[in-house]
């Protein structure tokens, strides 16, 4: 067999699967000085040439997992914890808080238990906001966590965005506005299961909180549980409903927090590494 | 060890490995799975993105070299990777006593006593 037959061919395997990548033959460059070097390193422990190329190929990893990560975006961070991840954990922890205040004064604005009063609604709205802005910067401190993985990080701070100007504004909008924070927290929680390999359950309460508080409310709705409001709509089934995607955001957000706060970070004056 | 065990550490290996002076890729993985004891073997293309992600975080930094005739590029730690390593080193330092403390004073089921 010719001499390099096998590395030329993997470098040109991998050269189609990098295409858009626009630093593509610096990337093939280190990848052939890489297979190369190994191969040297084989050769003078006595393997012949091709059983060489054919170890040092196998070792590198199958081209296709390999043409995967390459060209995946590269993200602008690490994956480690930082004074920034620490707080995120602390706020996670407050908008636990913040959340469960929101689930009940849901109920104390709803119009279930006396008439309907701007200023309940006020006070309810601010909580939300509050808890919502919150739940961004936790968002945003998980995402810190991963790395700042690419594209999740834009399309997260988009969906997040649409949340917050929503609940901010309108917050009786909840069961479809919620959705888009949903949606952030999900592919927030599915980048940084990937790249710090953590694996609680708890925290993705935060991405079903607002589906299921969605549905509850939905379903609830449809077959007319609780009493009527001057509008048509169901106060029962709207109280019941944010308390469902409260609840999932208090049981996320409290394992989020515990998890981010619970990383410690060195002061950086600390002895530098010998 | 396991990939799964090992994400989310990678990065924190490779800022180390590359702290006492420049290396290129395939001295990484090699210094990586030596200094381990052949606990990390990973497939070996897997650490580029590594190292490319910590180039563009400001962790790391390139150049290219020639090298038996071949481009050949290398990376050595900035100031901020070397802070960085060295918060992270005593974060695992104090983890593995913690961890050392709690084993220490485990006793095996049943207990003889």
């Amino acid at each position: 067999m010719a001499e390099s037959d096998l590395i030329d061919g993997y470098v040109a395997n991998l050269r189609g699967r990098l295409r858009r990548r626009p630093d593509a033959d610096d990337v093939l460059d280190e990848v052939r000085d890489h297979l190369r070097e190994a191969v040297a390193g084989l050769r003078a422990a006595g393997v012949d040439e091709a059983e060489a190329q054919r170890r040092v190929l196998c070792r590198f990893g199958d081209p296709e997992l390999i043409g995967r990560v390459l060209s995946a975006p590269t993200s602008g961070g690490v994956v480690m914890p930082s004074t920034f991840t620490r707080s995120a954990g602390a706020v996670a922890i407050l908008a636990t808080g913040l959340w469960a205040a929101a689930a009940v004064l849901k109920w104390w604005e709803s119009g279930l238990f006396a008439p309907w009063d701007q200023q309940r609604y006020v006070v309810f709205s601010v909580i939300v906001a509050a808890a919502s802005i919150a739940s961004v910067v936790v968002m945003a401190g998980v995402l810190a966590r991963a790395g700042w993985p690419s594209p999740t990080t834009p399309i997260a701070f988009v969906l997040a965005a649409g949340a917050l100007v929503g609940l901010i504004g309108v917050p009786w909008m909840w069961p479809v506005l919620g959705l888009l924070l949903g949606g952030a927290y999900l592919i927030t929680l599915v980048a940084a299961a990937r790249t710090t390999g953590r694996r609680g359950l708890l925290a993705w309460a935060s991405a079903a909180a607002w589906p299921a508080g969605f549905l509850t409310f939905a379903l609830l709705s449809a077959i007319g549980v609780g009493p009527v409001d001057e509008y048509g709509g169901y106060p029962l089934s709207l109280a019941l409903g944010f308390t469902v995607a409260a609840a999932g955001m208090v049981v996320g957000s409290l394992d989020i927090g515990r998890w981010l706060v619970t990383e410690r970070v060195a002061p950086a004056s600390a002895v530098p590494v010998s | 060890m396991k990939g799964q065990a090992l994400k989310g550490h990678l990065d924190l290996l490779v800022l180390a490995v590359v702290a006492p002076g420049p290396l290129h890729g395939y001295a990484v993985i090699e210094a990586l799975r030596e200094r381990s004891g052949d606990a990390f073997d990973l497939p070996e293309g897997t650490v580029y993105p590594v190292l490319h992600r910590l180039a563009k975080a400001g962790l790391l930094q390139s150049e290219w070299v020639e090298a038996s005739g071949r481009r050949r590029r290398t990376y050595r730690l900035t100031d901020a990777g070397r802070a960085a390593l060295t918060q992270q080193h005593r974060q695992w330092q104090e983890f593995a006593d913690a961890i050392a403390a709690v084993l220490k004073g485990a006793q095996p089921w049943p207990n003889p006593t």
